[in-house]
């Protein structure tokens, strides 16, 4: 292999790529980066076997070939050389990569390439669906923090993604909690597809999104184990997880005896200050809402907490209560997972008791559901 | 004292130890015997961890009126007639050494009616002094009991755990032939409550369902021996292994058997385990039984008194026999990760790491005793402690004012957590978390049995556990403190510790240090410094901080004048 490449281009692919290098892994292979010639461009591609990225940028081609080396290795090498050209060279038959740019050089043992993973391509036949990058972008961020994070009920890692005529629902629920966010397909699907993708994948993704603009395709392998998106010159993959996702839509309660809106800054503040005292106390706060005096007078919600060693701390919110007044206690880190994914505006806590599932929304904004289970402090 | 010869009994005695060391060890022996006379029922019954009651009572082909006392004369075994005959050994007995041994030891009655008698014989053996045949009504078969064990022998009495846990070992035994078993339908009863009964149907699956719940049913992959190519010469294997996320904290799920013989062999365990390699997190263990299959002279049976160990002329082989077909296994199941990505298998030989001789570790002892001038003394008696790091994902290496100290994550959390929770039972009642959808578990049956005898105390604790059919309960709250987790897998732990006795001053103690046990940070889990240092700072508040709810000492210290001498330095 001989390749020509600019060192900009070939360290920007490198970083692209690195979030599918395996850290830990008992194949050192994964540990690698693939390079290798692809129609005229060059190929570079890592993948952990959970998620995999590939990417291709332009380079001028002498030599066909590909060879795998240390991601990292190869990585802080190029990060430091000027922007120049870099040439990248193989000789036929050795696995060792030459690296030269000007009077620098490098050589890095390799792997045969034969060895790396085989990353599978989009296909013709497979499910697709568009959708805006930014919209997805900020559906992931809403939701992927409540999946599980241990493996026991494997679908529970994982994000829900629910393809429906105009409609992408993603879900995700730890047991304890569940987000809810709803948005919109670029294009109708023609049939409704449920996939359920790793959240650790999920957050790549996202990352991957970053600025991008056009709309991404978002494929499904037919044997529905796969997930494949193209974002510009980069493709991701990711594994789907084998299950069906629980029913959700029982989970979520459809009214509420006792509805409570204040300021999302100055409740999650509030949940915040809260939490340093509840920190030896299971992170329980409690919130209690109190109607205004008078019909026009605001009501207020009082956040507070104490751990025994510690002290205690009470803030007062003003909020608008309808409804009786309420008591509930939740997670404070379950509060502030979700406050903290909310724009600045209006929130919506409803309570239908103290034992009952809770729920918060931002105000004025279709399509977002949380639910966390309040806490029951013990008693006896 | 004069030299003497021993008499019979003595000598009777002593080689009774070598065969059977625990009740357990008699329930195989009979167990054992059942299955050679070709049983196609077996019903093993004990009392008392099996001191007070065991009973084996089996279908097979019986013993003949005449050949009832051979059986109970040492080295008298229909079993083999010459010592070349091990080489090609098909019964699980051999040595004509078991009832002996047990009938030594216990008040032993053998009843045996082979087909075509018209009643049976019994024979009683009290601790070794054989009565007189006797005709007596008989179903086809052998019934053998032993009551009293080890009545005669007080040390070794004195040398048996709790009751319960001498039962936990007897239901892991009746356990592993009754999965490896299928064919024969095989029951248990401990203490008048069934167990768990296989159905005999010979499908190994339904076997492991009857024994181990029904979420193996659902994880187990069928070993197979691989095509030709794949194929380690003269060694089969069959069974089958449990896909995660069926794994266990502990080794005991993984059941080998060599030639139908229950071995416990590292090597074939740690074969096993790197079958797995990445798909277990650290500190998980597969369940599997797996049977290997080989010539009989490929392997020696005669290595250990209670034929627990075996010995293979190439060892290497018949790991990498078990590893392939677990390979193979594994990679058919259905959460395989990537399964259309194509790579290299490793290579079965993969690297061991290098083996570093210890450095003697003068004194761990000495962290009982408080450092000498406290320069910073604290109400626990610990001192205040700065965190530097983590080693092996398991300890905390923190320094303080007289040297360096090693703290056992687990252990530390442990006690932080047991504190807590006798706090909240204290103060005003455990705080809870209940869950958005009840969580369904499902048991064991000795877990089952746990949960019923501790509902109460699980409930004061903060779980809500209630029912659920066919041997499952549903979770619908867990103690508050209980960090997120696999719930599931952390309350079978709890019962099954609490299944093999539990420990602690009071059944609700035991609860809260079973509880407090299984759901702390555990071995081999990558923490923060910051998550480190509130760990260490928890347990400086805590009362007792040097060691766990179980007795396990949460820290180590060396001194700086043994860093020093270690190193040459004085
Ligand atoms: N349940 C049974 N049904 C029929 N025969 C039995 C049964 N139990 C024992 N025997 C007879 O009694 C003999 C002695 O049994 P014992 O267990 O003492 O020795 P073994 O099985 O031959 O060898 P080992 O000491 O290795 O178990 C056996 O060889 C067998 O012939
Ligand atoms: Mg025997």
């Amino acid at each position: 292999m001989k390749v020509s490449c600019l060192q900009e281009n070939l360290q920007r692919a490198l970083a692209q790529v690195s979030r599918a290098v395996a850290t830990k892994t008992s194949l050192p292979v994964l540990g690698n980066v693939l390079l290798a010639t692809d129609d005229g461009r060059l190929r570079v591609a890592a993948t952990n076997l959970e998620i995999g990225i590939t990417t291709w940028i332009g380079a001028s081609i002498e030599e066909e070939g590909k060879v795998t080396v240390d991601a990292r290795l190869l990585a802080e090498f190029v990060n430091t050389l000027p922007n120049a050209p870099v040439t990248l060279r193989v000789e036929p038959a050795k696995f060792s990569l030459n690296v030269q740019s000007g009077r620098d050089k490098a050589g890095i043992n390799g792997v045969d390439a034969e060895d790396f993973p085989v990353i599978p391509r989009l296909e013709g036949d497979a499910y697709v669906a568009t959708v805006d990058p930014q919209v997805l972008r900020d559906m992931i961020s809403q939701v992927e923090f409540a999946a599980a994070t241990d493996e026991s009920r494997p679908v529970l890692a994982g994000v829900l993604a629910r393809f429906e005529g105009q409609r992408l629902t993603l879900a995700a629920a730890d047991g304890f909690r569940l987000a809810v966010r709803e948005g919109e397909l670029a294009e109708p699907v023609p049939d409704r597809l449920d996939a359920i993708v790793p959240a650790r994948a999920m957050r790549e993704l996202a990352r991957i999104l970053g600025d991008q603009t056009e709309p991404v395709r978002l494929a499904i392998t037919p044997n529905q184990s796969q997930l494949l998106v193209r974002v510009g010159e980069t493709e991701f993959l990711s594994r789907l997880i084998d299950g069906t996702f629980p029913d959700y839509k029982q989970i979520i309660p459809k009214e509420f005896a006792t509805r409570l809106e204040m300021g999302r800054d100055a409740f999650l503040n509030a949940v915040r200050r809260a939490s340093y005292f509840a920190r030896d106390n299971n992170d329980v706060v409690r919130i209690e809402a109190r109607a205004g005096e008078e019909e026009f007078t605001p009501g207020s919600i009082e956040v507070s907490a104490n751990a025994a060693e510690r002290g205690s701390s009470q803030s007062f919110v003003d909020a608008s209560v309808s409804g009786p007044e309420a008591q509930i206690a939740f997670n404070s880190r379950y509060l502030v997972d979700v406050l903290g994914v909310l724009r600045n505006g209006q929130v919506l806590i409803g309570v239908n008791g103290s034992n009952q599932a809770g729920v918060v929304q931002p105000v004025g904004l279709e399509g977002y559901t949380h639910v966390i289970m309040p806490m029951v402090i013990g008693a006896n | 004292m004069p030299v003497r010869l021993l008499t019979d009994q003595t000598i009777g005695k002593i080689a009774a130890g070598e065969v059977v060391e625990r009740p357990a060890s008699v329930v195989k022996e009979l167990l054992e015997n059942a299955l050679d006379a070709g049983a196609g029922r077996v019903a093993v019954a004990v009392r008392g961890g099996g001191t007070e009651l065991i009973e084996v009572a089996d279908d097979g082909r019986g013993m003949p009126p005449d050949e009832l006392p051979l059986a109970i004369l040492r080295h008298a075994t229909s079993k083999l007639a010459a010592f070349e005959d091990l080489d090609r050994l098909a019964t699980l007995g051999f040595r004509g050494e078991a009832l002996p041994s047990i009938a030594a030891v216990s008040s032993f009655s053998l009843r045996s009616r082979p087909p075509g008698a018209a009643h049976g014989t019994e024979l009683r053996i009290d601790f070794g002094e054989a009565g007189p045949p006797r005709a007596v009504a008989a179903r086809l078969g052998t019934v053998a009991t032993a009551r009293d064990l080890f009545a005669n022998v007080p040390a070794r009495r004195k040398f048996l755990r709790q009751l319960s846990t001498e039962s936990g070992y007897i239901v892991r035994a009746v356990s592993a032939y009754a999965a490896a078993y299928p064919h024969v339908a095989i029951e248990l009863s401990v203490d008048d409550r069934r167990v768990f009964a296989t159905d005999g149907s010979g499908d190994p699956v339904a076997a492991a369902v009857g024994v181990f719940g029904p979420e193996v049913g659902e994880a187990a992959l069928r070993l197979e021996t691989p095509e030709a190519a794949a194929a380690v010469p003269g060694v089969a294997v069959d069974g089958w292994v449990g896909a995660p996320p069926l794994t266990r904290s502990h080794r005991q799920g993984m059941v080998f058997f060599v030639n139908g013989r229950w071995v416990q062999n590292r090597p074939l365990a740690f074969a096993l385990e790197e079958a797995y390699h990445s798909l277990l997190m650290v500190g998980r263990h597969p369940v599997a039984v797996v049977h290997v299959r080989l010539d009989p002279a490929a392997v020696d049976v005669n290595v250990h008194p209670t034929k627990a160990e075996v010995k293979f002329l190439d060892e290497r082989a018949v790991c990498r026999a078990v590893q392939r077909a677990a390979h193979a296994a594994l990679a058919r199941a259905p959460h395989d990760a990537l399964p259309a990505l194509r790579f290299a298998p490793p290579s079965a030989e993969t690297q061991r790491p290098m083996p570093i001789p210890p450095t003697p570790w003068t004194g761990p002892n000495g962290t009982a005793s408080a450092p000498e001038p406290p320069e910073r003394p604290h109400p626990s008696g610990v001192p205040i402690l700065r965190v530097l790091g983590q080693v092996g994902g398991s300890f905390i290496i923190a320094e303080g004012p007289e040297g360096m100290y090693l703290i056992d994550q687990h252990a530390a959390h442990e006690r932080v957590l047991y504190e807590k929770i006798l706090g909240g039972l204290r103060d005003r009642g455990v705080d809870r978390q209940p869950l958005l959808d009840p969580l369904v578990v499902d048991l064991a049956p000795d877990e089952l049995a746990a949960y019923g005898r501790s509902a109460a105390e699980l409930a004061e604790v903060g779980f809500e556990i209630e029912p659920f059919a066919d041997g499952a309960v549903a979770v619908r709250a867990v103690p508050a403190l209980v960090p997120a987790g696999d719930l599931a897998d952390r309350l079978r732990l709890i019962l099954r510790e609490l299944a093999e006795g539990g420990q602690g001053d009071s059944w609700l103690d035991a609860v809260a240090i079973s509880t407090a046990c299984h759901t702390s940070i555990r071995a081999g889990q990558a923490l923060s410094l910051p998550e480190m240092r509130e760990l260490v700072a928890d347990l400086e508040r805590s009362s007792q901080p040097r060691a766990c709810g179980h007795g396990r000492p949460t820290m180590l210290h060396m001194t700086r004048g043994e860093l020093e001498r270690q190193f040459s330095r004085r």
